[in-house]
């Protein structure tokens, strides 16, 4: 099932924030969408889950125009983990994973998926704790529990590392790539570039809307690439088979 | 993420606060509540609790004085109640109550016009009506002030101005009174009351509470996706227009035909919701069965009480409900902020 987005547009107040942006993404893949602050990673990443109106261009999904479906349908073919991370009320922690649910409700797997994506983050432990009991870190990983609870066949994540300590990155990547592995479609804005080199299989370097670079991860995370969208002069180099990204001075 | 994070484990964390109770357990309780307030509402008269000598005088008193009575109080304070809670979660707000959007405001407006105009005079019909033509001018003005995007904080501030509007038209209104006479039945019944209402006021508001009520009922689901934000709501379904649309509509219903026909109640859609959160772990959709219900006990007792108060029927029902509500909103602020600093 192809998610693609054509020639996508937004504009925000007087800004460009997207400008002809030209995405696809594969079953099977797991991307990385980097760019510096401001090129539109969110905005792309909220168009593509379909959570955003835009103002030319369509996403589609396996063919079908997505801002043509009914929003619990498009709920269960894409989850989208927004990067702002509120829980409004001190709600416990397996209730707001149990949200993920809502497209399907009622299905007889409710409760197996809510089980699958506590476990999946590491939040058993914490399951009847209410979310203004949490850390940043342990908040992140419960809303993308309830992403992951959705059961899409997309996942769309918008930063899901930030806050997160380093061993709940591996971890998360290492789910990320089994979901990937098992025929989904997973996209994630990260800001580690080293990450993006590191795990996922393709990468979209977007600029000022734009994109700029993508394709796999090697070809577009380069010296060059990343000197001409951060203005940082950048070594990269493989350290025990693990590549490093290592930012060196900026370009003025 | 298999390896256990070395957390805390959740048994040093004040879980038993939220902890939630039986799903049933809390709105069979209210329910037995509201029943034992109908029934002390019935029973009581001019003499204490009981009923008049003689069938006919049973009859007539029980259906025609008592009864309305009684079911407006639940209709009333259930349709306060649950609107607090809807609003509430909607908004995101804790602060939120049913006056917020101005349709109590336009209704208090209407009626006073009607006792202005004299129309209350010519036909008793003449306050509740114009009590809902108020209401409904109100949430028109509302919906075309706050346009056809979907936020809610153009919502609350086209409720903030349409509640300015009214209350400066009403006191316009109150300055402009005839006679001392027409002023003093203004100033009452806005300060709220179940006196003297008739089944007929039963039907007028009966059948939009429950339209309004269902029309809230039928957001729950939406407003537990909003508790994770706009972006989120809308990735599980969420149409934030169609939600805003349909908040309004029903509490414009609910709160319109409410405040119709016993004029303004204060504090119990904004205490009730608040009180009885924590018994449905803050879920803002389990929240409204409840509210309604907690609305409507809260009237019945509140009622009863200032009947055994002032039997003369000389204390306004709104009056005590803000007595009782005001202190109370007091101490959960307190209670919230030692929770807080804590």
């Amino acid at each position: 099932m192809t998610l693609a987005g054509h020639d996508l547009q937004v504009t925000l107040g007087s800004r460009h924030v997207l400008y002809g942006a030209d995405v696809s993404a594969e079953p099977g893949e797991l991307i990385a969408i980097i760019g510096p602050n401001g090129a539109g990673k969110s905005t792309l990443l909220k168009a593509l889950a379909g959570v955003l109106p835009l103002e030319h261009g369509r996403v589609t999904l396996a063919g079908r125009d997505i801002a043509g479906m009914e929003g619990r349908e498009r709920g269960r073919w894409i989850a989208f983990l927004p990067q702002e991370r509120v829980v409004h009320w001190p709600l416990p922690v397996r209730r707001v994973v149990m949200l993920g649910r809502l497209p399907h409700n009622p299905s007889p797997n409710d409760a197996e998926a809510v089980g699958a994506a506590l476990k999946a983050m590491d939040l058993e432990a914490l399951a009847d704790r209410p979310c203004d009991a949490l850390s940043g870190g342990e908040l992140a990983r419960v809303l993308l529990a309830r992403a992951l609870a959705q059961e899409a066949q997309v996942l769309i994540a918008d930063e899901p590392t930030a806050g997160l300590d380093m061993g709940h990155v591996l971890a998360l990547f290492r789910h990320l790539e089994a979901l990937a592995r098992q025929g989904r479609t997973v996209l994630v804005a990260v800001h580690d570039v080293s990450l993006a080199l590191r795990h996922c299989h393709k990468t979209v370097l977007l600029k000022d809307g734009k994109v700029l670079a993508a394709g796999p991860s090697r070809d577009v995370v380069t010296r060059a690439h990343l000197a001409g969208a951060f203005g940082v002069d950048c070594e990269i180099a493989t350290l025990d088979h693990v590549p490093i990204v290592l930012p060196k001075t900026t370009l003025t | 993420m298999s390896e256990p994070s070395g957390t805390a484990t959740p048994a040093d964390h004040p879980v038993s606060r939220l902890m939630p109770m039986g799903r049933w357990a809390l709105v069979i309780g209210l329910i037995a509540l509201v029943l034992v307030g109908f029934l002390a509402s019935l029973l009581h008269g001019p003499d204490g609790f009981g009923l008049p000598e003689g069938e006919d005088a049973v009859r007539l008193v029980l259906l025609e004085i008592r009864l309305p009575r009684a079911v407006l109080g639940i209709l009333v304070g259930g349709a306060l109640g649950l609107s607090g809670a809807a609003l509430q979660g909607y908004l995101r707000n804790p602060l939120a109550e049913p006056g917020l959007l101005g349709m109590a405001g336009g209704a208090s407006l209407g009626a006073v016009i009607a006792i202005h105009t004299g129309a209350a005079g010519l036909f008793s019909l003449a306050l509740p009506l114009g009590g809902l033509a108020g209401a409904g001018l109100a949430a028109l003005a509302v919906v075309l002030l706050a346009g056809r995007g979907s936020g809610s904080v153009t919502l609350i501030l086209a409720g903030v101005a349409m509640s300015s509007v009214a209350g400066a038209l009403t006191s316009l209104v109150l300055n402009l009174a005839p006679n001392p006479f027409a002023s003093v039945e203004m100033i009452y019944w806005m300060m709220g009351s179940l006196n003297d209402r008739s089944l007929l006021h039963v039907w007028i508001a009966a059948p939009l509470i429950v339209v309004g009520a269902a029309v809230l009922m039928s957001t729950r689901r939406a407003l537990d996706a909003l508790s994770l934000g706009e972006m989120a709501a809308r990735n599980l379904g969420v149409d934030p227009r169609a939600l805003r649309q349909r908040i309004v509509f029903g509490a414009a219903l609910a709160v319109g035909a409410a405040t119709s026909v016993t004029g303004a109640i204060g504090f119990v859609g904004l205490v009730v919701p608040h009180l009885l959160r924590p018994f449905v772990a803050h879920e803002p959709g389990r929240l409204l069965v409840p509210s309604f219900l907690g609305g409507a006990a809260l009237i019945l007792f509140a009622d009863v009480g200032l009947r055994l108060l002032s039997p003369a029927g000389d204390l306004k029902l709104g009056v005590v409900t803000a007595l009782i509500g005001a202190p109370f909103f007091l101490w959960l602020v307190l209670a919230s902020r030692r929770e807080w600093s804590a």
